[in-house]
């Protein structure tokens, strides 16, 4: 503003003698100072004013705009100079520009509507007033019409810009004095004239702005009595300044004592100009308090800003839309290491964005565009140590009160802690799929060295291995024998199918203390320890873990992995291998008892198919000599029983009878040594035809005995052999008809059937047994009564236990002496 | 023992292999107790038998008319006599009707599967002779009405 006075300077040389000194204190409007030098402070106050000026020549040139004006017309001020206002305004409803330009150069006030072009083609309308100036020049006031502009100035705002301009110019204009009262007095602008440190002139606005009712209170005192302490100083320094020609500031801020004692804070700005004849100062003063006030709370909230933004936990970073930095938190200096002063005007890369992270962060950025926020993007920050750090982006595009972007705000939250437990969590995670696969994996094979592998290959998921080995221990034998072995061979892993033979524990070894201890071994070398084999010549990998495996508080055997990388293990990896060791060791120990079974189960099956086939010769040898004595009896009683006595005779025919018991016997046991043999003859049997095949046969002895059969119906379908279940029935109901004292035996057939199995019985209201005899009874050649009270062999009842149990079902016997018994079997479905 | 069933043939010329005397001597008691008036000729081992049987073709003497034949042989066991049997051009028309101790399925399958024309226990022919008697008959019978079929 100030540096209009620097162009235009109108006061000719000796302008100053020209004008009379006038002796009157410029403070009364009414009052017709003569003012010598006026222009000085002309000059000052047009320069000042608010209201859009301009000041043209007797030519109609524009030789001076205000700075309100240069706002309005937003032109700079060579663009209007030299111009005529014609070529500078389009008077509204003319298009002739001579016209107004004419109206004007006749001198006459003119106040007209007139147009101007703005840059943008817009039309600005605006209130034209022009009135004369001493000399010629033309001094003439703009005032927008209808419009308002959040730039006016308060007292524009407040009072409409036409009032304004027509309040101006109805003051009296056109002469020395008065012109420059005009402007003077009605600045908006407290205005004073120094002379000698003491007030020479002030206008009304000074006044108000220190309290005084009107300017006789302060013209002739000394300047410093209205100015506080911390300004006084200042101020004197540059009045002098100013008088020895030097540069000062163009405005500074002044704290001044108002009356009362309050003080004011207000904007000054000297200008040296000539007063009555005598060199002196143009004080201009303006009300500065409400920015002030502002510009503290601007403060405060900025230093509160300041103390949120510090106090943050997150680093934060703000930048302007290209990405140059322009502030960083303190927690961003904290946590990267980088000052703020390192931070300030980086642009991208950012130092703190490392290379592999810098696509993806651009990329992020690139999506800022089309949203105002952002958030939890994870990304890796590299600290000014070298160390990354994971952080999560938030970023914020920062708007302006017209809505635009003006800068990134970045707040990246330390989640390296949270990323660690994260990757605790899956490494957890992922040893609990192992243990998990493992236990499954293990379900499926009952094989030692299949075990051992399946168990290796889940370990090589979770622990880093260079050598794996899974040895068994004999504790009868003291022996340990390897089972499974991988090793790092040439560089290569290679499976080392059992290695050696079993040999004895010695007590030295790491194993022989792992399982006479029961304990788990962790053994790592130092880094920086060469020796890579042990005292005895053995091998010693850098980091070895010796595990037990335990089953049924046995041990059973070692898991041993090493690594060739020195500290590659931690106690967390021995408690995992445990775990594992654990599942291993209970497979190890159900796989060999598997096999222990299989291997009993097959020597239990070789045992009876001997036992069935020693039966079957012996019975089939003692066959051949009982034919003969049956058949020379035969022979005896057919030839010779004339020749015989009744005790001979008595005696042949004992012979011929044990021929035929010993017969039976044979024939039983024959058919015993058999049945295992003929299980493969199954097929689907239905029931009810076979019992009344059974009791057909039976029917003498039904017959006989009176007896009361009473078969369930219904009965259910069974998968046996056909000639064994026959047996079964014909044995079981034969002996319910001749194990009974009733005069009426009653015989009850029935099933029942489950998923798994039909349960049938027989059922009789016989003698019974007694309970201690119930396992005798089915033990081949068993009698539990004398052969003379009933007859038989004591082989059935044996019979029918190996044809149910060769079924896979079993036989059971529920008695009460004197009253009955029930026989249960079961026959499995298939 | 029950009356013995009508033969419509007359006596056979019977050639029986038992290692077993006592048996052989039985089975031919048996056969003469009821009524059979039936030549016998007697090996105890079937090596032995095989050797007769080949003498007899060589001198283009009759043969027998029927087989009796034991299945636990020493030496020569009786599933490989009645293999050979079976095999020899000269033989194998002759009718063979195992005569054994044994009732096991297995025996029975294989001596049918080799060729013998019945298979009859030794213990059922002490209590009854006529199943045997029938057998022979029909193995017999077949036998001659149809000697290149057997």
């Amino acid at each position: 503003m100030r540096n209009t006075s620097a162009t235009y300077r109108r006061r000719p040389a000796g302008a100053g003698e020209k004008t009379p000194r006038r002796k009157t204190v410029l403070v009364k409007v009414e009052q017709k100072n003569p003012v010598v030098d006026y222009r000085e402070a002309f000059q000052s106050a047009f320069s000042r004013s608010f209201i859009p000026l301009l000041i043209t020549d007797r030519f109609g040139h524009c030789v001076e705009a205000n700075e309100s004006a240069l706002k309005l017309l937003n032109r700079r001020r060579n663009v209007l100079l030299r111009k005529t206002l014609d070529a500078i305004f389009t008077l509204h409803g003319t298009s002739t520009v001579g016209g107004f330009q004419a109206r004007l150069s006749h001198g006459e006030p003119l106040d007209a509507e007139v147009a101007f072009e703005q840059k943008e083609g817009k039309l600005l309308r605006l209130r034209l007033r022009a009135t004369n100036l001493d000399g010629g020049l033309r001094l003439i006031g703009l005032a927008r019409i209808h419009e308002h502009s959040s730039k006016d100035h308060p007292a524009v705002k407040q009072r409409g810009t036409t009032a304004l301009l027509d309040e101006f110019f109805s003051l009296p204009w056109g002469d020395e004095d008065t012109d420059y009262h005009s402007l003077f007095q009605h600045s908006p602008y407290g205005i004073g004239i120094l002379q000698n440190d003491s007030i020479a002139v002030v206008n009304p606005t000074f006044c108000k702005l220190l309290g005084y009712r009107s300017g006789q209170d302060i013209v002739g005192k000394e300047i410093r009595e209205f100015l506080d302490d911390g300004s006084r100083m200042f101020f004197s320094l540059l009045q002098h300044r100013v008088f020895r020609g030097e540069a000062i500031p163009v405005r500074f801020e002044t704290r001044m004592i108002r009356q009362g004692g309050s003080t004011i804070d207000v904007e000054t700005s000297f200008d040296l100009i000539w007063y009555r004849g005598a060199p002196g100062l143009n004080l201009t003063i303006s009300d500065i308090t409400d920015r002030k006030e502002l510009e503290k709370r601007l403060t405060d909230s900025e230093s509160l800003l300041r103390n949120v933004i510090n106090s943050m936990v997150d680093a934060l970073v703000i930048t302007d839309l290209r990405g140059k930095v322009l502030d960083v938190n303190d927690e961003f200096q904290r946590f990267t290491g980088f000052t703020r002063r390192e931070a300030f005007a980086a642009e991208i890369p950012y130092p703190w964005v490392p290379e592999e992270s810098l696509r993806s962060f651009m990329s992020w950025l690139e999506k800022l565009r089309e949203h105002n926020v952002l958030r939890d993007f994870d990304i890796t920050w590299l600290r000014k140590s070298g160390e990354r750090v994971a952080v999560s982006l938030n970023t914020t595009l920062l708007r302006n009160a017209t809505g635009d972007p003006v800068l990134m705000v970045n707040i990246a939250r330390d989640i390296s802690e949270r990323q660690a437990s994260r990757e605790e969590l899956s490494r957890q995670l992922q040893r609990l799929q192992v243990l998990y696969d493992l236990s499954s994996a293990l379900t499926e094979t009952l094989n030692t060295e299949e075990i051992a592998r399946t168990t290796y290959q889940q370990i090589e998921k979770v622990i880093p291995v260079d050598g794996f080995f899974i040895d068994l221990y004999d504790e009868e034998r003291k022996e340990i024998k390897p089972v499974y072995a991988i090793d790092i061979v040439n560089g290569l892993r290679e499976e080392i199918a059992v290695p050696q033979g079993p040999h004895s524990l010695e007590k030295s070894t790491s194993a022989a203390k792992v399982i006479s201890l029961r304990k788990p071994l962790l053994q790592l070398r130092n880094r920086g320890d060469e020796s890579s084999t042990s005292s005895e010549g053995e091998s010693v990998a850098a980091s070895l873990m010796m595990v037990p495996m335990v089953s049924k508080q046995k041990t059973i055997g070692v898991l041993s992995v090493h690594s060739y990388e020195p500290e590659m293990y931690s106690h967390e990896h021995l408690t995992l291998l445990q775990s594992i060791a654990h599942l291993a060791g209970i497979s190890i120990e159900k796989a060999q008892l598997y096999q222990e079974t299989i291997r009993k189960s097959r020597e239990i099956e070789a045992r009876n198919k001997e036992l069935d086939d020693f039966t079957y010769v012996v019975s089939h040898d003692l066959k051949e000599p009982l034919i003969s004595v049956e058949g020379y009896a035969k022979m005896l009683w057919h030839e010779y029983q004339q020749q015989l006595d009744e005790g001979g005779r008595e005696y042949l025919q004992a012979v011929m009878d044990s021929c035929l018991h010993m017969k039976r016997l044979i024939d039983d046991l024959l058919l015993l040594s058999r049945i295992s043999k003929l299980t493969e003859k199954r097929t689907r049997i239905e029931l009810a035809p076979l019992i009344t095949d059974v009791l057909e046969e039976l029917r003498f002895s039904i017959r006989e005995g009176k007896a009361e059969i009473i078969v369930e119906e219904g009965l259910a379908d069974v998968v046996a052999v056909d000639t064994h279940l026959r047996i079964v029935f014909r044995n079981l109901i034969a002996n319910a008809l001749k194990f009974c004292d009733k005069p009426v035996p009653r015989i009850e057939i029935g099933s029942t059937v489950s998923p798994e199995a039909t349960t049938l019985f027989v059922r009789d209201n016989g003698i019974g047994i007694e309970p201690t005899h119930f396992d005798k009874i089915f033990l081949i050649f068993q009698r539990l009564h004398r052969k003379d009270e009933y007859e038989g062999v004591g082989a059935g009842l044996t019979i029918v236990r190996k044809i149910i149990e060769s079924l896979g079902g079993k036989i059971w016997v529920e008695s009460t002496v004197g009253q009955g018994t029930t026989f249960y079997f079961t026959i499995p479905r298939v | 023992m029950r009356e013995p069933v009508e033969l419509t043939e007359g006596p056979l010329k019977i050639l029986l292999i038992d290692d077993n005397r006592d048996h052989a001597k039985i089975l031919q008691w048996a056969f003469k107790k009821n009524g059979r008036q039936d030549e016998f000729t007697y090996f105890e081992d079937g090596g032995i038998a095989l050797e007769y049987l080949r003498k007899l073709t060589a001198e283009q003497a009759a043969k027998p008319d029927i087989i009796f034949l034991d299945l636990n042989l020493p030496r020569l066991d009786g599933r490989e006599v009645l293999r050979l049997l079976k095999e020899e051009e000269t033989t194998k028309a002759i009718p063979v009707i195992i005569v054994s101790s044994s009732e096991r399925e297995e025996d029975v399958r294989k001596a049918y599967e080799l060729g013998a024309s019945s298979y009859v226990s030794k213990s059922a022919i002490l209590n009854d002779v006529n199943p045997m008697f029938q057998s022979m008959q029909a193995s017999w019978s077949k036998a001659t009405r149809n000697p290149n079929k057997i």
